[in-house]
């Protein structure tokens, strides 16, 4: 999966969590920018890429995935 | 796995105010104290016991200002268990995600709890009496 590929899907799935079908992501785009991304909304984010890309994040790594890049990237890294 | 139900979490915004309202619904049978957890955002819990032994716990703060804002006051479900690290395996290999690793709770004499989101929401799990080493 490219990480072209891979942002897609994240953004579909920022869209859904947020009720937002025109949301557009960034790399940079963090909690600063999305009043509702609280620490509930970063449980369901990780929660849905974790399902969608069938891959697992660890406890340490949930607190370090703190804008869009960092989840891609990281998730990128897993499924390699 | 060996999990019994303990309690259902409710958000509010004030505890006293809807320990009163729990008052003249139910036949309470014991109000626990309101406890301020540390590190957490000025949450503050108490648990109250119906006379047929259901546990509610009211929890206010910033941590579940949200919820009350959308009127979703019940937010988390607990269980209990007496291998707490087998049941968050239990859990996690099931799909859910652990957000809040195993801490003492003084709201439950620092039995430890965590805190899992699952595909039934929001999952505490709570060490039972018999197993605190």
């Amino acid at each position: 999966m490219t990480r072209e590929e891979l942002f897609d899907g994240v953004q579909d799935i920022f869209r859904d969590i947020f009720d937002e079908d025109d949301m557009v992501i960034e790399d940079k785009t963090s909690s600063d920018d999305v009043e509702e991304w609280d620490s509930l909304n970063h449980i369901n984010l990780v929660s849905a890429i974790e399902k969608e890309f069938e891959i697992k994040f660890t406890l340490k790594e949930l607190s370090t995935l703190n804008n869009v890049g960092s989840l891609i990237d990281s998730a990128l890294e897993k499924l390699k | 796995m060996n999990l019994k139900f303990h309690h259902i979490g409710v958000a509010c915004k004030d505890i006293k105010e809807v320990t009163i309202f729990l008052e003249k619904i139910f036949n309470l049978i014991n109000i626990s104290d309101t406890v301020l957890l540390e590190n957490q955002d000025g949450v503050k819990v108490c648990i109250v016991t119906t006379d047929d032994g259901t546990n509610i716990e009211l929890v206010s703060g910033k941590g579940v200002e949200r919820f009350v804002k959308r009127r979703q006051f019940l937010y988390h479900n607990c269980w209990e268990t007496s291998d707490i690290y087998m049941a968050i395996e239990h859990f996690v290999d099931n799909g859910s995600i652990l957000f809040s690793e195993p801490k003492p709770s003084k709201l439950f004499n620092n039995r430890k709890v965590a805190f899992l989101m699952s595909d039934i929401g929001i999952i505490e799990l709570l060490e039972s009496k018999d197993s605190i080493q």
